[in-house]
């Protein structure tokens, strides 16, 4: 994965949730649909805690998002709306 | 807290030896200098407020609970690095504590920070026999232990009710017990969450409050009762901070699998408290007397 570009968006993140996913399960990452939860996928619990550490990396924010912003969204394109979010209000402290 | 391995009635040294005997140094590489490896208690603190300071607050709570005062001998079942022993006798004067725990590196971490007025014993609290009683007990994150999945609610709630009558026999039937125990939440209410499951806790089995409460019932009142799973989710998120920053600067030893194992763990705890999949309960428990306790 590349560094972000310092404007990154709630859309680009979801495109990284859905390159990841089709990762993981080898599924194609147009199959990868935004509207699905994580859960869809079968994504266990370590899977999903890496997940969380490489898109912490990827973002340089390190701990900062919390683990069940991501698992209690409705839906893949929620997640990433509350993770820019995250990193809005963490660029902001 | 624990992701121990298949345990025994009562918890095996094995199972609590694999989980705590990894090592003093990595433990205090990222706990705070209490090395209290158990919820924090930020009620009455600032949500910001240091871990250090929180973990302090819980110690003291738990002091309080049990009514601590000069003169009393208190038990603590599951003394760990023994925080809340010291705590017991250098702010509440306590005159001595008597630690449990079946790690080894803990009893000797134990012995070597303090004086005789703590003493510590590798010894499984079914087998534990005190010379003199205690005026009251103290169990923190020790509760989680006893159980295992292989055994059924009734042979789970038959062996904490021991736990129960234990105490009451090791206090003549007169000391308080403060318990600060993981327990389950709404694991089963509502669908599943694959992500947090039993990845937490592989093998060790966790307590409802209802077996808490059917267990101690005719024994012991529940007095007070706190669920605090938000201050278990802040503890390990602080922890997994805590790690990640110490690995970082190359002080939390050389194992980078435990690291990672550990650092993995306390994100999903974190998770689970904060999803309240998983609970964090604080009770205190009073004494019914002889007399009026009815008759089994």
């Amino acid at each position: 994965m590349t560094s972000p570009a310092p404007g990154i968006t709630a859309v680009d993140i979801e495109k990284w949730f859905q390159l990841h996913i089709a990762s993981l399960t080898g599924l194609p990452p147009e199959e990868v649909s935004g509207a699905a939860d994580f859960e869809s996928f079968g994504i266990d619990s370590v899977q999903g805690v890496d997940m969380l550490v490489a898109l912490e990396n990827w973002l340089a924010m390190p701990d900062d998002i919390p683990m069940e912003l991501l698992f209690e969204a409705p839906s893949i394109a929620e997640a990433a709306s509350r993770v820019a979010d995250c990193k809005a209000r963490a660029a902001r402290s | 807290m624990t992701a121990a391995p298949a345990i025994e009635a009562g918890g095996s040294a094995a199972a609590i030896r694999h989980h705590y005997d990894v090592g003093n140094d990595f433990y205090s590489a990222w706990l705070d200098p209490t090395m209290a490896y158990s919820c924090a208690m930020w009620d009455g603190l600032p949500d910001d407020a240091p871990l250090e300071e929180a973990q302090h607050r819980k110690l003291r709570y738990h002091s309080e609970s049990i009514g601590a005062a000069p003169g009393m001998r208190v038990l603590d079942v599951g003394c760990g690095w023994g925080a809340q022993m010291r705590t017991l006798i250098d702010d509440f004067g306590v005159s001595s504590c008597t630690g449990l725990t079946l790690s080894e590196e803990q009893a000797a971490f134990v012995r070597a920070n303090n004086g005789p007025e703590i003493a510590v014993e590798s010894t499984n609290w079914h087998e534990y026999s005190p010379a003199m009683p205690f005026d009251g007990i103290v169990s923190i994150g020790a509760f989680e232990h006893f159980a295992h999945p292989e055994q059924s609610q009734e042979e789970r709630r038959a062996l904490y009710r021991r736990f129960f009558e234990s105490c009451l026999s090791w206090t003549e039937g007169r000391g308080r017990l403060s318990l600060q125990t993981i327990a389950y939440g709404s694991i089963d209410a509502g669908k599943a969450n694959p992500f947090i499951t039993t990845d937490i806790f592989p093998a060790a089995e966790l307590p409802t409050l209802e077996d808490i409460v059917v267990a101690s019932q005719g024994l012991y009142r529940i007095v007070r009762l706190r669920d605090d799973a938000q201050d278990y989710a802040r503890t390990c998120e602080l922890w997994a901070k805590r790690l990640r920053q110490a690995a970082a600067r190359g002080e939390a030893g050389g194992d980078a699998e435990l690291i990672d194992r550990y650092y993995r763990y306390l994100r999903l705890s974190a998770a689970g408290f904060s999803m309240r999949r998983i609970v964090l309960l604080r009770l205190r428990f009073d004494p019914i007397p002889r007399t009026t306790r009815p008759p089994r």
